[in-house]
C-alpha cells in the first residue's frame, strides 16, 4: 500500500483537506508539486505530512517560506520544564499553612464586619442600599417562607399524629408541633432557605462586581468594601431573618392547626396546648438564634463574593461556596446554641 | 471586478421600537479591507449584528456570498455562519479554556480532522497572530493586545472568507495597535480574506483601509464612502472631512 500516491490540488483549502483526510489510508504519499495556494488548514496539513515524511514533490517557494516560519516559531518557544514534585510532607505543610491563612483572613473579615456595625450611625451609611437588600432578602421571601412553613407544620403534625394515635396521645400533636417549630424548626428552615436564596445572591452580586473590577475601583477610591457593600447587606440579612422565621413559625402553626382540626380538635384546644407547651423563653431563644443565623448567612455570602476569582466560572464557585458554607455555619451555630441553652436551663 | 461578498440593500437597522438607520445600502467586495465609521452611538455595531445574523433587521435584505442570512435556515445557515469569523470588542474568549483550546473548539465541532491536524491548525493560527508562546495561557492571564490577537486567531480558525472585527484596536497602545494593523493587512493580502472593521482609530484607517464607509444618523445611512485620503480631502460632506481631520464641524461648536 505504500506506493499509493495522491496528488494534492492547486488550491489546498479546508474542503480539499477534508476530502484528502477522509480518503486517506495511513501509508499514502502526497504529491504537493501542483499546490500553489493553501489556507490555514491546507498549510497545517502540509506541515503535518512533511513531518511524517509523506510529502513528495517540491513545495512552491511561498509555501515553503510559510512552513519555515511556522517551524521557526515552534523552535523559538522556550523549553518548559515542569516544576519538581513536592514531597508529600511539604505539600501537606503548605496546605495547612494555606488553610490557616484562610482562617486568619476570615477572622479579620469577621472582625472588620463587626467593627463596621459600630460606624453605623457615624458618617454616611447607605441606608438606601440596606433597604433594597432588606426588600430583596426579606419582603420578597415572605411568600416562599410562608408556603414552606405551612407545609412543614402540616407534614410534622400528620407524621407525628400517626404514631401518637397508637398510644391514644394524638391530643399532644399541637404541643409537639408548637415546641418543634418555635424552638428549632421555624428558625432553622428560614435560615436554610435564606442561605439558598440570599447567601447565594450576595455571593453572585459581589462576585460579579469583583470580575468587573468594581471592587478594585472602590478600594482605589479609598472606600472599604466591607463598610460600603457588606455592611448594608449583612444588616439587612440580620434584621430580615428573625422576621422571616416568625412568618415560617406562624405558617407552620397554622399548618399544624389544620391537621388538629382534621383530627377533630377545636381551635381553642389547640391554642391551649400551645400556651401550655411553648413559653416566652422559647420565643426569645429562637429570636437570638435568628439574629445569629441571619448575620452568619449574609456575612458568609458576602465573604464568598469578595473572595471570588476573576473569571466567569468564579461567580458560580463563589455561589456554591456561599450556600454550602452558609448551611454549615448554621449547623455549627445551632450546636453552639443548644449547648449554651442547655447550660442556661432554657 | 472582484465579486461582492456582502450586499446590504435598503436595510433598516435598529431594535424593534428603536430604529437607528432607515436606509443602509452598501457592497463589500472580495479581499477588501473596509472600515465602517460614524459617530458614537450611530449604530455601527448594530449594523454588524444585522450583517452576521445576530439581530434581525427591521427591513431590507442582507446577502453574504449571495445568500440571504435572514432567510437561511438549518444546515444552510450553519454553513453560511462558518464562512465568516467575528471578533468581539471584548475578545469574548472562553475563560475556562486555554488560548489553544479556544481555537481548537470550532475545529473540534465543525471539522472531521484528526487530532494532530486540528492541533497543527490551531498552532499555525497562533503563529500567524504571533501568540504561539501563550498557547497554554488562560485568557485572564493575557494582556489586552494578546486577548485581541487570540480572538482574531479564534475567528480565523475555520479559514473564513470574511473577518468582522469590532473595535480591534480600542484600548491598545499605538505600537500594539500598529502591529495588529499589520497583522490584519497581511491576513487580507496573503489569505485573500475580506475584512470588515468597526473602528475610530484614524491611524489604523489611514494605514490599512482600502475603503471607508461613513454612517450618519441624520441621513439614516451611508453618508459617504471611498479611500481614506479621498474622503479626508475631497468629501463633499463637512462631517466626513471633520472626522478625518479630527476637527468638529464649525456649526457644532458651542
Amino acid at each position: 500500500m505504500a506506493d499509493v500516491s495522491i496528488s494534492l490540488p492547486e488550491e489546498l483549502t479546508r474542503g480539499s483537506v477534508e476530502t484528502a483526510c477522509l480518503d486517506a489510508n495511513p501509508q499514502a504519499m502526497y504529491d504537493c508539486a501542483a499546490v500553489r495556494h493553501a489556507d490555514g488548514a491546507g498549510l497545517a496539513f502540509l506541515w503535518l505530512l512533511r513531518g511524517q515524511k509523506r510529502l513528495t514533490g517540491t513545495l512552491s517557494a511561498e509555501l515553503a517560506k510559510s512552513l519555515e516560519a511556522f517551524d521557526a516559531a515552534q523552535a523559538a518557544l522556550p523549553k518548559v520544564t515542569p516544576p519538581p514534585k513536592e514531597p508529600p510532607l511539604v505539600a501537606l505543610g503548605r496546605a495547612e499553612c494555606e488553610l490557616f491563612a484562610r482562617w486568619g483572613e476570615a477572622i479579620a473579615y469577621l472582625g472588620e464586619t463587626l467593627c463596621a456595625f459600630g460606624t453605623l450611625f457615624r458618617g454616611h451609611f447607605r441606608w438606601g442600599d440596606c433597604g433594597l437588600a432588606f426588600f430583596r432578602c426579606g419582603v420578597q421571601a415572605v411568600p416562599v417562607m410562608m408556603l414552606i412553613g405551612f407545609l412543614l407544620g402540616l407534614i410534622l403534625a400528620f407524621q407525628s399524629a400517626i404514631p401518637l394515635q397508637l398510644f391514644g396521645a394524638e391530643s399532644f400533636v399541637g404541643g409537639l408541633v408548637g415546641i418543634a417549630l418555635v424552638r428549632e424548626l421555624g428558625v432553622l428552615v428560614a435560615a436554610i432557605l435564606m442561605a439558598g436564596r440570599t447567601g447565594s445572591a450576595f455571593a453572585a452580586e459581589l462576585g460579579a462586581m469583583k470580575v468587573n473590577e468594581e471592587i478594585d475601583a472602590l478600594e482605589t477610591m479609598g472606600l472599604r468594601p466591607v463598610r460600603f457593600l457588606v455592611l448594608p447587606r449583612v444588616l439587612a440579612g440580620t434584621l430580615a431573618l428573625p422576621l422571616l422565621s416568625l412568618f415560617v413559625t406562624f405558617a407552620g402553626l397554622i399548618g399544624g392547626g389544620t391537621v388538629m382540626g382534621i383530627l377533630g380538635f377545636s381551635g381553642n384546644y389547640y391554642l391551649d396546648q400551645l400556651q401550655l407547651f411553648v413559653d416566652l423563653s422559647d420565643v426569645l431563644g429562637s429570636f437570638c438564634k435568628a439574629f445569629a443565623f441571619g448575620f452568619s448567612v449574609s456575612a458568609v455570602g458576602c465573604w464568598c463574593g469578595l473572595r471570588a476569582g476573576r473569571d466567569a466560572g468564579a461567580v458560580g464557585t463563589a455561589t456554591t461556596a456561599a450556600v454550602v458554607t452558609g448551611i454549615v455555619s448554621i449547623a455549627l451555630l445551632e450546636g453552639l446554641f443548644s449547648v449554651v441553652f442547655y447550660a442556661m436551663g432554657w | 471586478m472582484a465579486r461582492a461578498v456582502i450586499e446590504c440593500e435598503h436595510v433598516v437597522t435598529g431594535y424593534p421600537g428603536n430604529p437607528l438607520m432607515r436606509d443602509v445600502s452598501l457592497t463589500i467586495s472580495e479581499g477588501e479591507v473596509v472600515f465602517i465609521l460614524g459617530g458614537s452611538g450611530c449604530g455601527k455595531s448594530t449594523l454588524l449584528k444585522h450583517i452576521i445574523g445576530q439581530l434581525p433587521t427591521l427591513g431590507g435584505t442582507i446577502r453574504i456570498l449571495g445568500q440571504d442570512i435572514a432567510t437561511a435556515e438549518g444546515p444552510d445557515r450553519d454553513r453560511l455562519l462558518r464562512t465568516f469569523g467575528m471578533m468581539y470588542q471584548s475578545g469574548a474568549l472562553f475563560g475556562n479554556l486555554t488560548v489553544l483550546e479556544n481555537i481548537l473548539l470550532p475545529l473540534e465541532e465543525f471539522t472531521p480532522f484528526p487530532e494532530p491536524l486540528r492541533r497543527a491548525i490551531a498552532r499555525l493560527k497562533l503563529t500567524q497572530v504571533d501568540l504561539l508562546d501563550r498557547a497554554d495561557a488562560f485568557p485572564a492571564e493575557l494582556s489586552g493586545g494578546q486577548v485581541k490577537r487570540a480572538a482574531i486567531a479564534r475567528a480565523m480558525a475555520l479559514d473564513p472568507k470574511i473577518l468582522f472585527l469590532d473595535e480591534p484596536s480600542a484600548g491598545l497602545d499605538p505600537i500594539t495597535s500598529a502591529s495588529l494593523d499589520a497583522l490584519i493587512k497581511s491576513l487580507s493580502r496573503n489569505l485573500g480574506i475580506t475584512v470588515v472593521i468597526i473602528s475610530h482609530e484614524l491611524a489604523s484607517i489611514n494605514a490599512i483601509a482600502d475603503r471607508a464607509l461613513y454612517l450618519d444618523r441624520t441621513v439614516g445611512g451611508v453618508l459617504d464612502q471611498g479611500a481614506p485620503a479621498e474622503l479626508r480631502d475631497h468629501s463633499p460632506h463637512p462631517a466626513v472631512r471633520a472626522f478625518f481631520n479630527r476637527a468638529p464641524n464649525p456649526g457644532d461648536l458651542p
